[in-house]
């Protein structure tokens, strides 16, 4: 907003702006009494709230006026739900009362302060001592007046959302004398029949309707309780000790029944959903492992076997190879040892049948020698007797045959002999000395 | 193939096998009963996977 000249209404309707946008004058809880109330024939009601120290106008009009079951009159100590704003008309700062309580019962608030601390100091309140609400609850246990909208807000609520849960009621008395005893009664026994969750219900009310829930031995036992509870008391705005120490806390008894049940729609779409999910998981699961199988199925391995042994062939058929390369130059050399064997054994047989023979040759040709010698020498040494024998010349000289000699030679022939030569004639039985007078060749 | 055996025990020694065959490095005696234990668990894990599909079948339909 511009500083310079403005008029009243801009700046009344920029504080009114101001007023409204701030949170800490905005529905807030303010205590007071009430001075100059004024019930008007429009219904609007008109007052001042103050204490010793300030006051300020409220207005409260019929629409939130008419909600209130009693008319405050000057005096009365009362708590005031208010915004705060300006009347532009008059720029007039007010309170806009949206509800109002007798603040006669600060006693009550105080004992109700005091019994919080107390329980919450001792951890009755504490988030770890809640319990979990069961999501499907069979059997739901309600503990809640009887006949009472509360009830029916409850059973309709359970039986449009989850109608398949049975519903065990311990009718009570909600408000006033005796009440707090058959709460307590009624919420030890629910705890020993077995339900799957306990509702404690009632419709909204005054702090002193409301009181019985505001018990201590009522708390204590709903903390000692084994079976999950929800509370739901009141309206929105009303908070009792029994919200605080229940598991969970609902704002209204039909807030309590929701936060018991689950919607039966949904829990059939995810039951339908999840079916649907593990057949499809299910089916992928059976798939996949199909895939998995046939990749290991149509490894080499089982469609081509041969190639486990494959190279061990090869492996094989080259020192196959190699032997039979091998086993050539073996063979040859065998044979040529083999000739050369027979060779050598040829060369030596020959040699030996060779030397055999000629042993044999020069054994037959000594024997034969020998013995031809022999026989020669024999026949020789036969006729040489013989021939001794008969060449003996004593035995032809006793026949009347002589020898004749000259100069000691024999003479054979009588070309040897001249005329006058000296002969000696050796005869049988001595010699003769003569000279040769004629020498005739021939015989006579 | 013992009788006990799972189906993914079956298929976890199936892939054990197919694997150590394929690097074949084993000994042709081991090879070969690694191959014929190889195809016995590919034909029974075959059977069970059918059996798995006919069970859910008839589970759906029921």
């Amino acid at each position: 907003m511009s500083k310079g000249i403005i008029k009243i209404s801009e700046l009344v309707n920029y504080i009114k702006n101001r007023l409204d946008s701030d949170i800490y004058l905005q529905n807030i809880v303010v205590q007071g009494e009430i001075s100059n109330f004024i019930n008007h024939r429009s219904g609007h009601w008109y007052f001042t709230l103050k204490d010793d120290k300030a006051r300020m106008s409220c207005v409260m009009f019929k629409s939130n006026a008419s909600k209130i079951k009693f008319i405050p009159k000057d005096g009365d100590k009362v708590l005031i739900k208010c915004n705060t704003s300006l009347f532009l008309a008059s720029g007039q700062l007010q309170l806009y009362v949206t509800n109002i309580k007798i603040d006669g019962l600060g006693d009550l608030y105080l004992q109700f302060e005091e019994l919080k601390n107390k329980l919450n100091n001792e951890g009755l309140f504490d988030i770890k001592y809640k319990k979990d609400i069961p999501k499907y609850p069979k059997i739901i246990g309600l503990i809640t007046g009887r006949s009472t909208a509360a009830r029916e807000d409850v059973i309709t609520t359970i039986s449009r959302r989850w109608p398949i849960a049975t519903i065990k009621e311990i009718p009570v008395l909600v408000q006033g004398e005796g009440s707090s005893e058959q709460l307590i009664n009624a919420i030890k026994q629910i705890d020993e029949i077995k339900v799957d969750v306990v509702l404690i219900v009632r419709g909204g009310g005054s702090i002193e309707d409301l009181w019985s829930f505001n018990n201590e031995t009522l708390a204590r036992e709903i903390f000692k309780m084994k079976t999950p509870i929800i509370s739901g008391v009141g309206h929105e705005i009303d908070v009792t000790i029994v919200d605080y120490v229940v598991d969970k806390r609902a704002a209204t008894p039909t807030a309590a029944a929701e936060l018991a049940t689950p919607n039966i729609h949904e829990v059939k779409a995810n039951i339908n959903n999840l079916k649907d999910r593990i057949i499809t998981s299910m089916k992928n699961n059976i798939d996949n492992n199909k895939m998995l199988l046939n990749k290991f199925k149509s490894s080499y391995v089982f469609t081509n076997p041969i190639k486990l042994y494959e190279q061990r062939q090869l492996q094989l058929d080259l020192l196959s190879r190699q032997l039979f390369l091998i086993h050539p130059i073996l063979e040859k050399k065998k044979s040529e040892l083999s000739i050369i064997t027979n060779e050598f054994k040829n060369i030596i047989f020959d040699m030996i049948n060779q030397y055999d023979k000629k042993i044999k040759i020069s054994e037959n040709s000594i024997k034969t020698s020998i013995s031809h010698s022999i026989k020669l020498k024999n026949e020789k040494v036969l006729k040489h007797i013989q021939l001794l024998d008969a060449y003996s010349p004593l035995k032809v000289m006793q026949r009347g045959y002589s020898v004749t000699f000259k100069d000691d030679k024999v003479i054979n022939s009588v070309k040897n002999i001249e005329v006058n030569d000296d002969l000696n004639i050796i005869l049988n039985d001595g010699e003769i000395n003569v000279n040769v007078r004629k020498v005739k060749y021939g015989r006579k | 193939m013992e009788e006990n055996k799972t189906f993914e025990q079956a298929m976890a020694r199936l892939e054990e096998i197919v694997s150590l065959l394929e690097k074949n490095e084993e000994s042709l005696d081991e090879t070969i009963k690694l191959f014929e234990e190889g195809l016995k668990l590919a034909k029974e894990c075959d059977k069970q996977l059918k059996d798995f599909q006919l069970k859910v079948e008839e589970v759906i339909n029921e």
